[in-house]
């Protein structure tokens, strides 16, 4: 039977090894004076939050920099964590909040859909289209779709589709409430039919 | 509405279709340029903590020594009085002072010549 490593590290309790890689032992890290250790939630966290900041800016300098800020942001209030919600969670409010705010202020153009289009499409036409064979000219054509809708919209649906999560976890990250965010997601859903309709016809 | 999967208790073909977008490729030097800003970011938090501990120390310092003059000044805390000390009396200390100086050196000297002999 092999020895257990256990890990001492001065004003925390001994850890084994099971437990050094979650994000509470990395915090706790953190504080406690070993700042190298941000690289390890760097490592873990960077390549998602990028991907959904450049998703909603699209702009890969803009994207990179945003990205940036946000490790920035979260190091800095890393004391004000209180694990609440996932560390997880918390780290794509901090991202979600910026790249909206560097959205809101460069002002993009998007596609506006009527309300009544909108309003005609079925959900069961939403379900067989999308229900469609899932080649990557699909995706690509998803992908050219979701670059039409507003940033906002794009930041929601990528986070309940893209990175998986929830309602609730909705909810903490963007500040709307749970209602709301079922609503949004609904419509985003038609638009992106309405949006993937009309490449078909083009 | 009913229909859409929003608990994800179930498969959804949309949430299939968005699991297939790959995740965009990071530049190499992201991560020691967010590294360098956050050591940066560390050192000048610990300057900023130092100077405010220093500051506080100062601050704290300054307090105390004011109480301390205002109390012991104004509101005569503790009530301590000052000996004065009469001239006739010092002229008496002056003299018992000598007298103890000269027996010193006296006693300095008869040992020196006391180890000389021996």
């Amino acid at each position: 039977m092999l020895p257990q490593v256990v890990t001492y590290l001065p004003g925390l309790r001994p850890l084994n090894t099971m437990e050094l890689y979650t994000d509470t032992y990395y915090i706790q890290r953190i504080q406690a004076g070993d700042v190298a250790c941000f690289a390890c939630l760097l490592d873990k966290y960077s390549r998602p939050i990028h991907s959904l900041i450049l998703k909603v800016v699209r702009s890969q300098e803009d994207a990179e920099e945003l990205a940036q800020d946000t490790f920035m942001k979260v190091f800095k209030n890393l004391a004000s964590f209180k694990g609440d919600c996932s560390f997880s969670t918390w780290i794509y409010r901090i991202a979600y909040n910026t790249a909206i705010s560097s959205v809101r202020k460069k002002k993009y153009e998007f596609l506006a859909i009527e309300e009544t289009t909108l309003d005609n499409v079925s959900e069961e036409e939403v379900t067989n289209l999308f229900g469609q064979t899932g080649s990557t000219e699909q995706v690509q054509r998803l992908e050219a779709a979701l670059d039409q809708l507003p940033p906002d919209e794009r930041a929601l649906i990528l986070l309940f589709y893209w990175k998986e999560k929830t309602i609730e976890e909705l909810v903490s990250i963007t500040g709307l409430t749970a209602s709301n965010i079922k609503v949004k997601l609904h419509r985003i859903r038609k638009k992106l039919f309405v949006l993937l309709k009309g490449m078909d016809h083009e | 509405m009913s229909k859409m999967n929003t608990n994800k208790e179930q498969p959804d073909l949309l949430g299939d279709l968005f699991k297939r977008i790959p995740e965009e490729e990071l530049s190499a030097s992201f991560r020691s340029n967010v590294m360098r800003q956050i050591m940066l970011e560390s050192a000048k938090a610990k300057k900023r903590n130092e100077r405010f501990c220093l500051v506080a120390a100062i601050v704290a310092s300054l307090i105390m020594i004011s109480l301390a003059v205002v109390s012991f000044v104004y509101m005569e805390i503790p009530q301590i009085a000052v000996p004065t000390i009469s001239t006739s009396a010092l002229a008496f200390y002056l003299y018992i002072g000598a007298i103890t100086l000269i027996l010193l050196f006296v006693d300095y000297k008869l040992r020196n010549l006391f180890h000389k002999k021996g």
